[in-house]
């Protein structure tokens, strides 16, 4: 790859694409420089902007009024529009990564304040350190209600929170015993989400720890002893020897594709181990290994990223194109965002592919197509028939596949395409986009 | 969320659905679906990305124009037109819950908050131990004319507490070893065109029990929306053509060889649908009854409205062999007496109408449903609900069905780990459902890899 090459590489996987220009641009910065710029900052604190800020959700009916769906959708949209048009880019691919690993949905969670709160917690710490990450998910309210912590009390202990967290968010399936499953439940009992205060008729605390629905008799957990509350479980998970590489192997697929060398996972997980689990410094050592070339294998796109990435490469309004109504057109492809279909997350990767996925995206295309404005880099490619240019201005720049290319020639000698809606419809919706 | 098929906002003028080349928006089974949203393929993470991976590769692209191939051209004549409907109750069912031991004390003692009072179960001629939770009224009927049967403590050996590997061994029918392939897809791998994407048609979200070596199955999200629609003023054959035409030639690396791959199997399920309804529009036929609202977005699980959808490809008539049916959110930690009846008034009323509707289309004898849970729930409840076990109760439903009983039984005070024991393999379930499906002669030993118990359930 030379550093064209390399930046698309880098903002097609963690960065949900390239906005006009924006190559060109950071071409001229220089790889290092802009692989700096990607992983530097602080996380989505205080000084970048939220993407629910101002976002009035007081008209949420708890027992389910019509208004709800369409604050979900407000909801749903603001952060497509933020994805499209970030200034810190990696940070909020790491929130989308975590949202779709440590899975709360909107049908059960119910409250779209909850499910806003995760997400805000998963931009803060999407870059942090892991163990603070795992402690602050284990009694975030959305999480709590999603896998009924809210329920799991001492003398009714509810086991679903603690047979995920090790199956699907820390150590995965065979490294832990069905006793482990039961004695982390009894220790993370006794938790509560207060309603009045999701809905702010209190000042309270929306997460509370009631002692006496607590079970605060020390077990031995994952082979450690004394464990008996969130601190003593967190810390047992993140010692544990699957942690470090079940973590780093889930991250290196959802960046450098399904086909990495073992050995890379390997020094990659020992690392990450050593810095007492650092999500940042993986995260650089992960991209770093990806522009390497032969570390990183082609991959599938998830619809919303994909989606997202035509969006900002088309240069159209973000907030017209992905404003509220938008989740109603997702549904089709299988991914909207707080609406994962189970608590694994999307199963991702060639279930994309699907009949459906194929056909919705194509009708996506269509759409996205037709919003790109007039003056638009990508229009002008489309309509000079300059295919090797287009590929360039959707982040492709080593071009696209000689069916691709066969295609849009096809087309331009087939029928006329004054506005260029044609080509950039088939464009988007080719495979080449669909692979990163 | 809804699930309608809405173009996004701002541009709506832009892209408008081509009337000319979607004649399935014509037919009253796909605004029927339009409310059906279908969580894309939904599956079990890894196993079922290099499951997928492995089916893309073996599938060449078919030439544009094929027709759809005769079904199960090398399982007897008789049993061409028959369509085994799975309803796949995902989260694991709560059995207990569902085919209620009434006669058995042990019952009222692990359930102190959760139990079916007895007096509101509903008794079932026949059997003195068991009722129904009376949410399954709509079944009542269905069991009186014998046409449904029960089975209780249904699993597998070895059988986990997880959700994904259950379900893994459950879509394998091969527990223990990792998932390769589905039992319904090898089946369909040795029983007919393993290129024709429409036999086997997964609703509500996909599932790797379908997955073939060979075969293809179609996952449609939204039956209202599976029809291509181009910007306004672009003519769609040619765009569709040059969509098309991305697909040729294949580039080396497997994975995007598996995207271009997708294009034309898509296009050609969207073309074969197309046809079918275009082609019964002529001939009429029974439309599905009215229209209902939609409810929700991916994920959504009505199963009432996916059954009928059902009912409605059966109409038309495709050579579909299985239509497997997603329903989700049985797993039911906390909550557990609204959440379970809610799902299974849903799924009893989606049986009982499914059956009225091919009956009415004078399919009923061409039918067989039957649900799968991935594992039953633990004896004892937790408070407000239950967390997973082992040994569920299976319904199989249908005119050949020998109906009318109970077979297999839980024993409630013979627990392992606080779990039911298994009373019968899931495989005797499924290789009944294949010698029905191959007209009692098919290669079900060889799918299942060892011949299983049949108990005598389906006729033939």
């Amino acid at each position: 790859m030379d550093e064209r090459e390399q930046i698309a590489w880098l903002y097609r996987r963690v960065g949900f694409g390239l906005a006009p220009g924006q190559l060109d641009a950071l071409a001229a910065l220089g790889i290092d420089r802009v692989l700096d710029d990607l992983v530097g900052g602080q996380g989505l604190d205080g000084g970048d902007p939220d993407p629910w800020q101002g976002l009035d959700l007081s008209a949420f009916d708890p027992d389910g009024g019509a208004q709800n769906r369409e604050l979900v959708g407000r909801t749903v949209s603001r952060w497509l529009v933020a994805m499209a048009t970030t200034a810190r880019p990696l940070d909020e691919w790491m929130r989308w990564f975590w949202h779709g690993h440590f899975v709360s949905s909107i049908r059960v969670v119910k409250f779209p304040q909850l499910m806003v709160e995760q997400l805000r917690l998963l931009g803060r710490q999407g870059l942090g350190d892991f163990p603070s990450l795992l402690s602050a998910i284990t009694t975030d309210p959305a999480m709590l209600v999603y896998l009924d912590g809210v329920t799991n009390t001492k003398g009714a202990v509810n086991e679903n929170y603690g047979r995920e967290v090790l199956e699907l968010f820390t150590l995965g399936i065979g490294h832990y015993s069905e006793q482990d499953v039961r004695a982390g439940a009894e220790a993370l009992s006794g938790w509560r989400v207060d309603r009045r205060a999701v809905l702010g008729t209190s000042d309270a605390a929306v997460a509370r720890f009631e002692p006496r629905r607590h079970d605060d008799a020390p077990k031995t957990y994952l082979g450690v002893p004394g464990v008996h509350d969130v601190a003593t479980v967190v810390d047992a998970i993140v010692h544990h020897a699957s942690c470090a590489p079940f973590i780093t192997t889930k991250l290196v697929r959802a960046i450098l594709g399904p086909d990495v060398d073992a050995s890379l996972v390997d020094r990659l997980a020992t690392d990450f181990a050593a810095s007492g689990l650092e999500l940042r410094p993986l995260v650089r050592a992960i991209l770093v290994a990806g522009l390497e070339s032969g570390a990183s294998s082609p991959l599938v796109v998830a619809p919303v990223p994909w989606m997202v990435s035509m969006v900002r490469a088309g240069g159209a309004s973000a907030e017209t194109v992905l404003g509220p109504g938008i989740e109603r057109s997702l549904v089709p492809t299988g991914q909207v965002p707080m609406d994962a279909p189970n608590v694994a997350g999307w199963p991702g990767g060639r279930s994309w592919l699907s009949s459906s996925s194929t056909v919705a995206r194509f009708n996506l295309a269509t759409t996205m197509a037709a919003a790109v404005p007039a003056d638009a880099p990508v229009r002008a490619a489309a309509i000079a028939g300059e295919h090797r240019q287009l590929a360039d201005r959707l982040g492709r720049p080593g071009g696209f596949s000689d069916a691709t290319t066969a295609a849009l020639s096809q087309l331009r000698s087939g029928s006329k395409d004054p506005k260029g809606v044609a080509a950039l419809t088939v464009a988007m919706a080719s495979p080449d986009l669909v692979i990163a | 969320m809804s699930a309608g098929p809405d173009p996004v906002p701002g541009s709506a003028a832009d892209a408008v659905p081509d009337q000319s080349r979607s004649p399935l928006s014509r037919r009253g089974f796909l605004t029927l679906g339009a409310g059906a949203a279908l969580a894309g393929v939904v599956g079990g993470r890894v196993a079922w990305g290099s499951l997928v991976t492995e089916h893309l590769e073996q599938v060449a692209p078919p030439p544009a124009g094929t027709g759809t191939a005769p079904p199960g051209s090398s399982a007897p004549r008789a049993a061409g037109r028959r369509i085994l409907v799975i309803v796949q109750m995902s989260g694991g069912n709560d059995g207990l819950n569902t085919l209620v031991p009434a006669g058995d004390g042990a019952y009222f003692d692990a359930r102190p908050t959760l139990q079916v009072p007895e007096a509101a179960v509903l008794g079932l001629r026949g059997t003195d131990r068991y009722g129904f939770n009376p949410v399954l009224a709509p079944l009542v009927p269905v069991w009186e004319r014998k046409e449904l049967a029960v089975l209780d403590a249904v699993g597998l050996p070895g059988q986990t507490r997880s959700h994904f590997a259950a379900m893994d061994a459950w879509w394998s029918a091969t527990p223990g070893q990792a998932l390769r392939s589905g039992w319904v897809g090898r089946w369909l791998d040795r029983t007919g065109d393993p290129s024709n994407p429409l036999r086997a048609i997964a609703l509500g979200g996909g599932s790797p029990a379908l997955m073939g070596e060979h075969s293809i199955a179609t996952v449609v999200q939204d039956p209202s929306a599976f029809t291509l629609r181009t910007p306004k003023g672009t003519p769609l054959a040619q765009v569709r053509d040059a969509f098309l035409a991305t697909a040729a030639p294949l580039v080396a690396d497997e994975t995007f060889a598996a995207a271009q791959s997708s294009v034309p199997s898509a296009l050609r399920a969207v073309d074969l649908l197309a046809q079918a309804a275009a082609a019964s529009d002529d001939g009429g036929g029974t439309a599905p009854a009215s229209p209902k609202g939609a409810r929700s977005g991916s994920g959504a699980t009505d199963a009432t409205e996916l059954l009928r959808t059902a009912a409605g490809i059966i109409d038309l008539d495709l050579g579909t062999q299985v239509i497997l049916v997603a329903v989700n959110g049985f797993d039911t930690h906390s909550d557990q007496t609204r959440r379970q009846d809610e799902l299974l008034a849903d799924v009893a009323t989606g049986i009982a109408t499914f059956l009225d509707l091919v009956r009415e289309q004078g399919r009923a004898d061409d039918v067989l449903v039957m649900t799968t849970s991935e594992f039953g729930r633990r004896v004892h409840e937790n408070g407000s609900g239950t967390d997973h076990g082992n040994g569920n109760v299976q319904l199989l439903a249908g005119p050949m069905v020998a109906g009318g009983q109970v077979v297999g039984a839980a024993d409630l005070t013979n627990l392992d780990a606080g779990d039911l024991k298994a009373s019968i393999d899931t495989r005797s379930l499924y290789a009944n459902a294949l010698d029905w499906l191959s007209g009692g002669d098919g290669p079900t030993d060889e799918v299942l890899a060892a011949p299983y118990d049949r108990l005598g359930l389906v006729r033939f």
